[in-house]
């Protein structure tokens, strides 16, 4: 009788304990934008600034997803959408593409955007990094954790900042 | 008095004498007036009802252009590739007419989607709907109907396009491959439609004059007299206001006084040779009707002239039209066509109409006091019924309208979450309390298209709103939704009371609120003037009763100038709000005809059934002699009117469509007032019982 009654109130709370912690960790849920632009703003330092508009865009993106192509062709071939934001991108890995060692080589160029572009929208094949760029490590590094923080699932996954007058 | 008969012999004759002369200034003014003033021929009202709306200066104030919407419905057999393509051709081309802003249709239409394939992302895409294959078009506005329900119906035959443009849009210069139809109530007539409208009057004027006259005179009197006074009328109007433009259905009007006036000189004249020589018979159109013609004039002077003090333009148009009008066919009347007449002799003078005219007066000399005290008791029910309405219906006259469009501006400072919240929840109320309300569009519904698209989830954060906004303008959609200032929305309504939503839409405080397309301002304007239009057409009523009753000096035959005049407009106004018939400017002017024509008809009836019982005739025989001299013309003149009233319902254009429908009514109730009822009036005033006993005049005339 004890037993019976103890047991689904532990599966209860389990269940509640994990909905609630894969909760936030899927959608971010608990971060607020304050949070979120706290974590963010440092972040700046690595991001692939493009476009010179009033409003800041953050853009995490694959250089091999499909989709995260198509959103920065359309931002390259729309004028328009460079003068009214500006985008800072973050090239973070979705595991299924494996494209660790391609982020790596975009960070350790010179150019990281213009080798983005060429990647991106030009799809030009460039070779992956063979041995880690320290400096590129560390900034795979701090954009995976900012990421995870954020809990950044999607690929292109956009924060904008709302313009302060 | 009306006992007294002009003496005109020495006036006929000098007009005998100066005849061509006398004809030919009359066409030589006509035709320099016509020359110097090329008055402007307008057949939309929406121009003088702007002109007076407080919704456009409120509209305006904000710097928000005024905007014409169209809508061109085609029907297809079927929606195939060839079809939409050809559509699609219809979208560009229209988008392409001088002054179009923006043509909604299927074929402007995007579906937005997010492809997540295997994983998720964030991006939304905009596939415009064109680009899709016909069969994928109809398939998916079948399953998500809701965003494209106002451009197609569900059987895919019939696709509407919505034309926003800064001037009204014809269409019919386009190369169209279906039937269509297009609906721009502000369009202008072009020169056929005043040429058919022309050909119907003259085409009428000219059967008349065969059938009851047996003659071309009759016709050639009518036309020229009716040119001239519609000439002369727009050019006094023209130097009194400075205004070049006249609207159509005013034309109507001052046609409709001039043959009014006509008709009973040239009635006159016609009869009167079967006992009379020609000369005597011209004598005799004069002398009995220079009296009862001239003393229309200070009626409607007195009446109306107080009204042109009233602040619009389309009151003060209205009346001076109605009193210049009366004025120079009175002129003409005794000038010109003597002297055109002059030239004349009928072979014909007989009117088979004097059995008719028995028949009037036998039947309603034993008029029963009883049912005229019912008839009068319900008229006056139902002026009460129309008075409580009209203090508690805001919207008097309701307009029921089958596929309207209607825009708005809501001006903003930022797009966030409270301000969407604002428009979300006038667009519930707008929809819970007013049937027929088949879509509102505007900035909320496409950002939250936007939003599913990217995160169906339920909420709509500050996160959600700025992403969607982002693809907004990504995808160049935030132009059919926002412009520099203001958000735009549009409501489709079906079969909705579209006075009921206007007056929602401006009584809304929670949210500053902007008509921008004109109909709906014009609507507006007409919402705003109904009190005082009604107002001043009531005084006008009071006014002319009250200078009969001075004319005639009695008080009884005030009274039934008032009841005589008011019946048809009551009955009418009944009729209209029975029907759900919309005030227009048509309907005005139809109430104000039937005002003048009134006037006019109980003038000549109660100057010919008062001089003959003043001249010892019994009631019968004075209601004989009334139907006879002044009933023939009324009817006449009715018939004729009622005939050209009605053919102009034939007509392609919408307002002469309206001018014909409200005037051929409002003239057959005009017509059956004033035979069956005004007579009646007559005799419940008539004071003298026993002729013998008055005074008889030294030489009593023939009436």
């Amino acid at each position: 009788m004890i037993r019976t009654a103890k047991f689904p109130t532990f599966w209860a709370t389990f269940f509640v304990v994990i909905t609630i912690a894969l909760g936030g960790r899927l959608y971010g849920a608990d971060l607020s934008m304050q949070q979120k632009k706290a974590l963010l703003e440092p972040l700046e330092k690595h991001a692939m600034v493009y476009g010179e508009g009033a409003k800041k865009v953050y853009v995490f993106v694959d250089p091999k997803c499909p989709h995260s192509r198509d959103f920065i062709a359309m931002i390259h071939e729309n004028a328009k959408m460079r003068g009214i934001y500006r985008y800072y991108i973050f090239l973070y890995e979705l595991k299924r593409f494996q494209s660790h060692n391609l982020i790596a080589s975009i960070y350790a160029s010179h150019t990281p955007l213009q080798r983005t572009l060429e990647v991106m929208v030009g799809h030009k094949e460039i070779p992956s990094a063979q041995s880690a760029d320290p400096k590129a490590a560390e900034t795979i590094g701090d954009i995976a954790r900012v990421a995870d923080e954020i809990g950044v699932l999607k690929r292109p996954y956009l924060i904008i900042v709302k313009e302060q007058n | 008095m009306y006992y007294h008969t002009p003496d005109t012999t020495r006036f006929i004759h000098t007009v005998r004498r100066f005849r061509a002369a006398i004809i030919a200034f009359f066409l030589l003014m006509s035709a320099g007036a016509l020359i110097v003033l090329k008055p402007e021929p307008v057949s939309s009202d929406t121009a003088f009802w702007l002109s007076e709306s407080k919704q456009l200066k409120k509209t305006q104030e904000q710097s928000y252009t005024p905007t014409y919407i169209g809508r061109l419905t085609i029907e297809t057999t079927s929606f195939d590739e060839g079809t939409k393509n050809t559509l699609r051709g219809i979208q560009t081309e229209l988008e392409h007419l001088d002054g179009v802003e923006q043509v909604e249709s299927l074929f402007s239409a995007t579906l937005l989607y997010n492809d997540q394939t295997g994983e998720e992302s964030a991006l939304v895409k905009a596939l415009p709907i064109a680009q899709m294959p016909s069969e994928k078009i109809a398939a998916f506005v079948t399953a998500f109907p809701e965003p494209y329900r106002r451009f197609v119906d569900n059987d895919f035959h019939r696709f509407h396009f919505v034309i926003h443009s800064h001037q009204p849009i014809r269409v019919e210069g386009m190369t169209i491959p279906f039937s269509y139809r297009y609906s721009e109530p502000t369009v202008e007539a072009t020169l056929g439609d005043y040429l058919a409208y022309a050909a119907i009057f003259v085409l009428v004027i000219v059967a008349m004059s065969r059938i009851l006259f047996r003659n071309y005179v009759a016709a050639l009197g009518a036309i020229s007299v009716t040119l001239i006074t519609l000439i002369g009328t727009f050019a006094l109007i023209y130097l009194i206001t400075g205004n070049k433009q006249f609207h159509i259905a005013m034309s109507l009007m001052v046609i409709s006084i001039a043959i009014g006036h006509y008709l009973y000189f040239y009635y006159r004249w016609h009869v009167s040779q079967f006992k009379n020589d020609p000369a005597r018979a011209l004598d005799k159109s004069v002398n009995r009707n220079l009296h009862p013609a001239l003393w229309t004039l200070p009626v409607l002077a007195i009446s109306l002239g107080s009204l042109l003090f009233i602040d619009s333009s389309i009151v003060k148009t209205m009346r001076l039209s109605l009193m210049i009008s009366s004025a120079v066919a009175y002129g003409v009347s005794i000038l010109f066509l003597p002297a055109l007449l002059s030239y004349f002799s009928v072979r014909h003078p007989k009117i088979g109409v004097a059995r008719v005219c028995y028949w009037f007066a036998n039947q309603e000399i034993h008029y029963s006091p009883k049912l005229l005290r019912i008839f009068m008791l319900f008229t006056l029910l139902v002026l009460i019924f129309i008075g409580i309405r009209l203090s508690t219906a805001p919207a008097l006259f309701g307009n029921e309208v089958a596929d309207t469009t209607m825009s708005l501006k809501v001006p903003f400072e930022e797009i966030d979450l409270a301000t969407l919240q604002k428009i979300e929840t006038f667009e519930n109320e707008l929809r819970t309390r007013h049937a027929g309300v088949v879509k509102v569009d505007s900035v909320v519904g496409i950002l939250k298209r936007l939003d599913m698209a990217n995160l169906p989830r339920n909420g709509f954060d500050e996160q959600r709103l700025l992403q969607a906004l982002f693809f907004l303008e990504l995808y160049d959609l935030e132009k059919s939704y926002i412009d520099e200032e203001a958000l735009k929305i549009t409501i489709t309504l079906k079969d909705a009371d579209q006075s009921a939503i206007l007056h929602f839409v401006e009584s809304y405080e929670a949210l500053p609120i902007y008509l921008t397309d004109v109909n709906s301002l014009s609507q507006s304007s007409k919402m705003e003037k109904t009190l005082l239009l009604i107002a001043s057409l009531l005084s006008a009523l009071v006014m002319i009763a009250l200078v009969m009753g001075v004319i005639f000096r009695s008080i009884g035959i005030g009274l039934v100038g008032l009841a005589a005049n008011a019946i048809p407009i009551i009955w009418f106004i009944l009729f209209m709000l029975l029907f759900r018939f919309e005030l227009s400017i048509e309907a005005l002017i139809a109430m104000t005809i039937s005002v003048g024509l009134s006037s006019d008809t109980i003038i000549h009836f109660g100057y010919k059934y008062f001089r003959s019982r003043y001249f010892g005739r019994s009631r019968k025989h004075s209601l004989e002699i009334m139907f006879f001299y002044a009933g023939v013309p009324a009817i006449i003149s009715a018939l004729v009117l009622m005939i050209v009233f009605g053919l102009l319902t034939l007509t392609e254009l919408q307002s002469l469509q309206l001018i014909g429908a409200y005037g051929a009514v409002l003239m057959l109730i005009s017509l059956l007032s004033d035979l069956f009822i005004l007579p009646v009036l007559l005799l419940a005033v008539d004071r003298h019982r026993n002729s013998r006993n008055l005074p008889r005049p030294s030489a009593p005339a023939n009436p």
